[in-house]
Formats: structure tokens, C-alpha cells, sequence
């Protein structure tokens, strides 16, 4: 009975995903401006829309995902990679990588590598304090002090160096969906599935933790080895999509919770699975802004979905207080 | 059965201590002593939370520490003194959680776990609260699906930490009256640590008492019409010099 409302609103949010796509795959355009015969048109699709479109789908989800899967584990409404300072973690490597000219790897791949190492660390972190931390709040401070202290880092490196790198720092920091080509999009579809079997294979011990670890443990889940597959697959969805993408706010921390008061449940498989498609919505949905107003003025991603994500959180403290029920 | 051979619990320095204690099923026992003797980290030592100092448990005639986890959640459940509610999950979900240990890789509810879950709310009659997100119900009513949770983890041990701290009188009475009918009806160990002596006293006759001197537990015997004073006696020494003398005041009580 329950179940067949949960499959009608997840139907709901398919379909808002698909019309967005086909939307935002049009150039955030009402008319069908495609015309396949020409060359150029072609390329256009191939080359520019559809990276972007696919890229905008693929982050959405990560980093919903990653969100949730936060705010399971620690059992706070307003845990996410970024406010935890995995997301910082990414940035100083990718600093470390664009301006101190620190090579961690010697491929083509190094801005990711060093993207998904920086949140692979920050996560194991923020995992060590979570052992030691009575409170969950502490450790969103302790995630604040994170982003704080690697910021300082971050901004010694961008005084030591050239404009041109610090350009180009500074672009990835404001957040895009363009600069991923066609060719990197199987590698970032490929991390998203291992990331995403890693936790439907726990998808058990995820919904046991919702009751709290003490109690998940005396129903015979191994805690320890749980934590550690959500904190890894945590860490590859926010790490590659920030290494591709930049450093993407609010859409972790706002879009789980809005699932959470639409679907009213805690079955993870549910929340799951209506992140991934509200995050990919939320996504498309600021960067067909963006497209919009692209004649007008260019706005970074970044502050697209921080506007709109920023007085959500408010009012979602607010609501907290309130009703005491979040 | 469970028995406890010469423990010392505690984290660093040992806090308790005990010779030999044995429980049996079918048996209500109440864990008895002041706050901040070890209720609690003894409790914990018996769900294998915590490893104990020297000695040994035995769960079912095996050693404790070698049981696998979800073997050991198939044998012991454990009802914590208050549970908050968790906001969008329902009593029913909560209560279902506890067929955890017996479900398939993806967590499936099978037809016989929704029939011992229904015999679990039927037994505690519940059923008026399960459409009800746990977030909204009262303490007394969080409780209860509780320990509902805990019959349908379908256990032979429950134990149990100050389950009626929180509780008004009448939930309180309620609550042991229960829990003495789950251990005789359903033939399973109820081990609850205390603070609520006289209503214990009416449903239980076993108790375990942490004398605050030599931190040592003992199991001791009371009869349904042994006093309050009885029992303080044991465990609560200088609160029962106080009642009894009124004259050398250990605790400056007055």
C-alpha cells in the first residue's frame, strides 16, 4: 500500500528528470533546435550538450547521494560532503595539483586522482573524530574547521603562484558542468556504478545504522566494516564529481532532506534511488538557469545552487525547531 | 542460560566484580545499586559490547566472545533506557527491525517474520501505534514498541537498562507487569537494571544487587513481602543506615 505511493512519487521524479533532460539537452530552449544534417549541429550536440546534460545528471546524483549517505552514518539532517569538509579535502589537493605543481600521478589523469585522494582523506578524518565526538554537532565544527583550515592552505598557495594558475584554479572552484569532454564521461559513469553497487550491496546495514550504530550492532551488523563502505563510496562520489565538476554546495546537504520530507520514510533503498533522480532534477534544473541567462550574465554554478540552497537550510533549522521532527 | 565465572568488568581499572552468577530462562531479574556502580557497563559486558577485564561469559553453554554477531543478535536483545524516536520512521518499521538478524542479503521481511512481528505486537498490544512515526509517540508508548522490537528479535535473553526511568507510575507498573509475563509465558531471561525497587518487588523475586562496598554483585533472593528496607539493606547500605538509625548521618542527608 505504502510501497505503491513511494513508486508513484519516484515515477513523478523520473519523469520531471527525463523532461528536464530533454530540455536542458535542447539548450534550455523551447524550440527543437536540432537539425542532425549539418555538421556542426551534430557536433554541438555530441561535443558540448550532451557531456553537459549527462555531467549534470551523473554530479546531481553523486553528490545527493553522498549527502544522504552522510546523513545516515551520523544521524544528522545536516551532514553533507561539504559541510563535513570532504569537499575541502578535494579543493586542496586540486590546488595542490593546479598551482603548487605537485604531481601525484604521472597520466592525464591527475586533477581527478588528486580530487578523489583529497576526499578519500578528509573522509577517513572526519571518520577518525566521528569515533572520538560525543556530539554530532561537534563534528559538523570540526567539518567547518576543515574547510577553514584547508582554505588558509589554499590561499598561501594562491599567493605564491601565477595568475594563469590561479585562473584556472579558480574557475574549477566556481563549479561547471562544461568542461567534462564525452570521452571522460564512461570513466565518471563507471566510478558512479562501483559507488553505487559498493551500497546497494549494504543496502541491509544501511538500514540498520538508521536506528544508530549501538543499536545496529546488537542486531548482528558489523558497524565497523558498514562505516567504512559508506565513508569510501562517500568519498568516490564526491571526489570525482568535485575533481570533474568543482567544489558543488548546498545540493548534498538540501536535496536529501527535501527527499526525506517528500517521501516521509527512511527505507534507504527508496531514499537512495529518489536522491540520485531529485539531485540530477535540482542539477539540470541550475544550469538550465544558467543556460537562460547565459546572454545576460555569467553566472558559476556554484552560486546558483548556493542561492537556492542556502535559505533552504535555513528554513529547514527553522522548521527543525519547530516541529522537532527532522 | 547465562553465567558469569569470576568477571571483572569495567573499561581500564576494574569497576565489579562477581564469583559465579547463573541465569536461567523464564526468570525476571533486576539489576540492582547506586548510580555509577556499573549497572550499565555491566550490561554492556553481557552483550559483548565491551570485553570483560578477566573471567568468563557464557551465552547458551558458549563462550561469549566467540559467538558471531549475528548469532549473538539471534540470542541476546537489548532494550536501552530511552530510545528518541527517529524522525519518518513508523513503530511498525522500528518493531520490524528486529527481525534484522534473520533476514535475507537485502533485508526482505519473509512471511514467517511478519508473523512472528504480528505475535510480538499482539503479545504488547501495540497495535493501535504502528501508522505512528516514532518521533511522535510518548516515552511511556516508545518504550513499549521497544521491547516489542526486542520479542520479535525472538531471543531467549532480553536485557534491559532502567527501562522505567522514564515512565510515569502506572507505565512503570505496566512495564514490569509485562516483562514478568514475557519471561514466565514466553519461557525467556528478562535481566532489567533499576532504580524502581517497590514496583519491582511486586513481579520479581530475583535480584542482583552491587553492594556498594566491595563492588561485588550477588545474587540475592527476596520474597514478594520483604520491605524496601530489605533490599536496601544490600545494596543501598548508607541510605538504609539513614532510614533505620536516623542517628550517625553517613550521608548528611538531613
Amino acid at each position: 500500500m505504502t510501497m505503491q505511493k513511494y513508486k508513484l512519487k519516484i515515477m513523478i521524479a523520473f519523469a520531471l528528470l527525463l523532461s528536464l533532460m530533454f530540455f536542458h539537452l535542447n539548450g534550455a530552449e523551447f524550440n527543437w533546435n536540432f537539425n542532425f544534417e549539418t555538421t556542426d549541429s551534430s557536433i554541438l550536440f555530441k561535443e558540448i550538450r550532451l557531456p553537459r546534460t549527462l555531467t549534470a545528471i551523473l554530479a546531481g546524483s553523486s553528490i545527493s547521494i553522498a549527502g544522504l549517505l552522510m546523513q545516515t552514518l551520523f544521524k544528522n539532517p545536516l551532514a553533507g560532503p561539504s559541510i563535513l569538509g570532504i569537499t575541502s579535502g578535494s579543493s586542496l589537493f586540486v590546488a595542490f595539483y593546479t598551482m603548487a605543481g605537485i604531481q601525484l600521478f604521472s597520466s592525464n589523469w591527475d586533477i581527478i586522482s588528486a580530487g578523489i585522494l583529497g576526499a578519500l582523506l578528509f573522509s577517513i578524518f572526519i571518520l577518525f573524530f566521528s569515533k572520538y565526538v560525543r556530539q554530532q554537532t561537534t563534528l559538523l565544527i570540526i567539518g567547518m574547521m576543515l574547510g577553514s583550515f584547508t582554505n588558509s592552505i589554499i590561499q598561501i598557495i594562491e599567493n605564491q603562484t601565477v595568475a594563469e594558475k590561479l585562473q584556472t584554479y579558480n574557475f574549477w572552484g566556481f563549479g561547471s558542468l562544461q568542461h567534462v569532454y564525452i570521452e571522460q564521461i564512461p570513466l565518471i559513469l563507471l566510478t558512479f556504478t562501483l559507488a553505487f553497487l559498493m551500497i546497494i550491496s549494504h543496502i541491509k546495514p544501511l538500514n540498520t545504522i538508521v536506528l544508530g550504530e549501538t543499536s545496529a550492532q546488537h542486531l548482528g551488523i558489523q558497524v565497523n566494516k558498514t562505516r567504512f563502505v559508506i565513508i569510501i563510496s562517500t568519498a568516490i562520489f564526491t571526489g570525482v564529481t568535485t575533481a570533474f565538476c568543482g567544489p558543488i554546495s548546498f545540493v548534498g546537504l538540501a536535496v536529501p532532506n527535501l527527499v526525506k520530507i517528500w517521501f516521509r520514510t527512511t527505507n534507504q533503498t527508496i531514499l537512495l534511488i529518489a536522491s540520485a533522480f531529485i539531485g540530477s532534477v535540482f542539477l539540470l534544473f541550475c544550469d538550465c538557469i544558467i543556460l537562460c541567462l547565459e546572454d545576460i550574465v555569467q553566472i558559476p554554478l556554484n552560486s546558483i545552487t548556493s542561492l537556492i540552497g542556502a535559505p533552504f537550510v535555513v528554513w529547514l533549522l527553522l522548521k527543525k525547531r519547530i516541529h522537532d521532527n527532522l | 542460560m547465562i553465567t558469569c565465572n569470576s568477571l571483572k568488568v569495567g573499561y581500564i581499572d576494574p569497576i565489579l566484580q562477581c564469583e559465579q552468577i547463573s541465569f536461567t530462562t523464564g526468570e525476571l531479574y533486576c539489576l540492582i545499586g547506586k548510580n555509577g556502580v556499573g549497572k550499565s557497563t555491566f550490561l554492556k559486558t553481557l552483550m559483548g559490547d565491551i570485553a570483560p577485564l578477566s573471567g568468563k561469559i557464557t551465552i547458551a553453554n558458549r563462550p561469549l566472545n566467540l559467538i558471531e554477531p549475528n548469532e549473538k543478535a539471534k540470542l541476546i536483545a537489548f532494550v536501552p533506557s530511552k530510545f528518541d524516536g527517529i524522525p519518518f520512521l513508523t513503530s511498525y518499521e522500528f518493531i520490524a527491525k528486529g527481525r534484522i538478524p534473520y533476514t535475507n542479503f537485502f533485508g526482505n521481511l519473509s512471511l514467517k517474520d511478519k508473523e512472528i512481528i504480528n505475535a510480538a505486537i499482539e503479545f504488547t498490544k501495540v497495535g493501535y501505534l504502528l501508522d505512528k512515526e516514532t518521533t511522535l509517540l510518548s516515552d511511556g508508548e516508545r518504550q513499549l514498541i521497544s521491547i516489542t522490537r526486542a520479542l520479535a528479535q525472538d531471543t531467549p535473553y532480553i536485557l534491559l537498562d532502567e527501562p522505567t526511568s522514564f515512565l510515569d507510575p502506572e507505565n512503570k507498573l505496566k512495564l514490569f507487569s509485562l516483562l514478568s509475563k514475557i519471561s514466565k509465558s514466553k519461557n525467556k531471561l528478562c535481566l532489567i537494571s533499576t532504580h524502581d525497587i517497590e514496583f519491582s518487588k511486586l513481579f520479581c523475586t530475583n535480584y542482583l544487587v552491587i553492594s556498594q562496598k566491595n563492588k561485588t554483585i550477588t545474587l540475592e533472593k527476596f520474597s514478594n513481602n520483604s520491605s524496601n528496607l530489605d533490599i536496601y539493606k544490600k545494596g543501598f547500605e548508607e541510605a538504609y543506615l539513614f532510614l533505620t538509625q536516623r542517628t550517625d548521618n553517613p550521608l548528611d542527608f538531613g
